[in-house]
């Protein structure tokens, strides 16, 4: 089930645009993560995708079908889960997925199956008869991943699935994300960079409704943020800093210092596609060479997806 | 089948959700029976005229005419006159001059005698026109109370039967009134639970953020057609409530076909709950835009000819009353329920210009609908 998005542009109010000509290409059978700050346009492509939303221009197909056009059709195959749950509170957790079954047009011969399946793999065949709203978070977010498959979509629409929940509860969700791609091609859109870098077969990352970068996770760490990232907590008098400044900067184009709240301490955060051991070693022969300077911290480590979506982000808070 | 199962499961589970949640009941019934019992109260008040009666003299018959008096009541069992235990003049003139009774009435000296004596007597009536309802009022009670001492008088061995106006006092005016009112609670019923409904049914999904489920499960007409159906099986059910009440605490029972009344019944909610569907899309919050509906429902109501016919209105009331639909709406429905019957030609306006209403109302919220929905 291929999804084809082409030059697909929307705006709300005609002056700014929260999808800006994007085109992408999304394979079957794998998770494709959707990654972007808030007000990135993730939301709006998520409801374009589900046939919510009129585009302005471009072209969209979602498996053949024309998400505008035929709803109908998105309907069978899309199942959404989306970032509120949107369970029915007052509703028992059977009698909220009997809602979805009749509501997407499940065949009343074997909806009472695919209801008691939905409950046995969210774990809560034994609180089928509670009503939701006596649920912790992680329940609901299970209920509502199982709620969206029980008419069998081929693509699922994921909206921050672990939102708010705890860590066992997100555990058991990343397995059955895994499980579901082997026969359904999932969209997962998350601020949380260690669940795209974990079940992502693709990511990727919006800002301003554009596309910045599509790649393998581990190909944008290597890309964006360097086979391994040294990080280094470093104190130095201030007649030193701008000669450590010009040093570093000559020696390594990639490094970033950040002057921290302490007096004269300073980040030195230093991407680099090399062995560990080989950066170690340099850098200590770097920072050697400055009496005046004092090591606070040294940490080198495998950079993550959070790396990859700074750097191209950047760390100016949006909201 | 997939259409017609689609709206039957939206109104199942809008239906589990409204049980469920006693609020949304309430506030679909709480405010019609606040209304009812005001009404009610204020309308049994309303009856009992304050008034003093001034005994010149110790007089057997002017004594029985007070006592008489007093014993009045009308049909629903309410006294007619409240009168003041003291009867000197100087007491009763006081009252009436500081406004605490309505009116007095003079009960002549040697009354008995006089009237033995062959000689018309004139009682005196004083009473403040606050309206000339009240007038009326006194004066036909004070002429029933006259018309029984003028019953089977003596006078020197003759019988003189007195012609004399005789209204029957089983069938008092304040009954009709009385069931005038009920009756415009009724059809108050129909519009203002309808629009409310369809708010607690509309709103409680954007709210709970589960619109978006719903309209992307389903077409716009599946999900409004299953919200209109929603709003009609609880505005019948809360009509139902209302109706009990009524018969309980007024014997209120609606006249009319039973076919007819269902028909405008259903046409009423079918008319009048969309706005409601507009509210609930443009707040998307079930108590604001309940209240919102709830006030413009009362106001309508009042406009319309709820509390009294809409033709005593004067200048821009009589106005507002005459393009607002709602008027029209009640005519029909309280003509059916107090009278039991209704011209066709005035029936099929009525239906016609709150039919017109709906359908206007009905495209503005759905398109409102289907904007808010999907942003």
């Amino acid at each position: 089930m291929v999804i084809i998005i082409e030059d697909l542009t929307q705006s709300y109010d005609g002056k700014r645009n929260a999808i800006d000509n994007l085109s992408l290409k999304i394979d079957q059978n794998q998770v494709f993560s959707f990654l972007g700050p808030n007000g990135s346009g993730k939301t709006t492509l998520i409801n374009i995708l589900c046939g919510l939303l009129k585009r302005n221009s471009g072209k969209v197909d979602v498996g053949g079908f024309d998400p505008e056009k035929e709803p109908n059709q998105i309907r069978k195959m899309v199942g959404l889960v989306p970032q509120e749950t949107a369970l029915y509170d007052y509703l028992t957790a059977k009698e909220n997925l009997e809602f979805h079954a009749r509501f997407y047009g499940v065949p009343r011969s074997n909806r009472n199956t695919r209801i008691d399946d939905a409950l046995e793999l969210a774990q809560l065949t034994d609180r089928a008869n509670d009503r939701v709203n006596t649920f912790s978070g992680g329940m609901k977010r299970r209920l509502a991943l199982v709620r969206a498959l029980i008419h069998d979509p081929n693509i699922l629409i994921l909206d921050e699935p672990t939102l708010g929940v705890d860590v066992q509860s997100r555990n058991e969700i990343w397995n059955r994300i895994n499980e579901l791609k082997q026969d359904k091609t999932i969209i997962l859109c998350t601020n949380y960079m260690d669940e795209a870098d974990r079940l992502a077969d693709q990511c990727a990352i919006i800002d301003h409704g554009k596309l910045i970068v599509l790649d393998r996770p581990e190909n944008l760490k290597i890309k964006y943020a360097g086979g391994v990232l040294l990080e280094a907590q470093i104190a130095v008098s201030k007649d030193m800093q701008n000669q450590l400044y010009n040093q570093l900067y000559e020696k390594y184009t990639s490094i970033k210092i950040t002057q921290l709240e302490i007096d004269d301490h300073y980040l030195v955060s230093l991407p680099a596609n090399v062995e560990a051991n080989q950066l170690l070693t340099e850098f200590s022969q770097t920072i050697q060479t400055f009496s005046d300077l004092s090591l606070i911290n040294l940490n080198v480590r495998t950079p993550t997806l959070d790396d990859v979506f700074l750097e191209l982000t950047g760390t100016k808070l949006r909201e | 089948m997939i259409f017609l199962d689609k709206i039957l499961s939206i109104v199942s589970k809008d239906l589990k959700e409204w049980r469920r949640q006693p609020f949304l009941i309430l506030i679909a019934i709480i405010p019609l029976i606040i209304i009812s019992l005001f009404v009610g109260v204020f309308l049994k008040q309303a009856e009992i005229l304050p008034a003093g009666i001034i005994l010149v003299d110790d007089d057997p018959l002017a004594k029985e005419l007070r006592d008489y008096m007093i014993s009045m009541k009308s049909g629903t069992g309410v006294p007619w006159f409240e009168i003041e235990n003291n009867s000197s003049a100087t007491y009763v003139l006081s009252k009436f001059d500081s406004g605490d009774i309505l009116g007095y009435i003079i009960i002549p000296y040697n009354l008995s005698s006089r009237l033995q004596s062959g000689e018309i007597v004139e009682l005196e009536v004083h009473i403040h026109n606050i309206n000339d309802d009240v007038t009326k009022n006194v004066l036909q009670r004070v002429e029933l109370a006259c018309n029984h001492i003028n019953r089977n008088l003596e006078i020197g061995g003759v019988v003189y039967r007195s012609v004399s106006f005789d209204f029957n006092p089983s069938t008092p005016r304040d009954v009709t009134f009385t069931n005038y009112t009920i009756a415009a609670i009724l059809a108050l019923t129909v519009i203002l639970s309808g629009s409310v409904n369809m708010v607690t049914a509309t709103a409680n999904e954007f709210e709970k953020a589960t619109m978006k489920e719903l309209i992307m499960g389903s077409s716009s007409s599946e999900l409004l057609v299953g919200k209109l159906v929603t709003t009609l099986v609880q505005t019948a059910i809360c009509f139902i409530l209302i109706l009990i009440f009524e018969f309980m605490f007024f014997q209120f029972i609606p006249q009319g076909n039973p076919l007819l009344l269902i028909f405008l019944f259903i046409w009423g909610v079918l008319c009048f709950s969309p706005i409601g569907f507009l509210f609930a899309a443009r707040i998307k919050l079930v108590i604001p835009a309940a209240i919102a509906v709830l006030i413009l429902s009362v106001t309508g109501w009042w406009i319309g000819g709820g509390l009294v016919p809409a033709e005593i209105w004067q200048g821009w009331l009589s106005i507002l009353a005459m393009i607002w639909p709602g008027t029209y709406f009640f005519r029909s429905f309280i003509t059916v329920i107090v009278t039991g019957e209704i011209e066709l030609s005035l029936l099929v306006f009525d239906v016609i210009i709150t039919g017109l209403y709906g359908i206007i109302i009905f495209l503005i919220a759905t398109r409102v609908f289907l904007k808010e929905a999907r942003s």
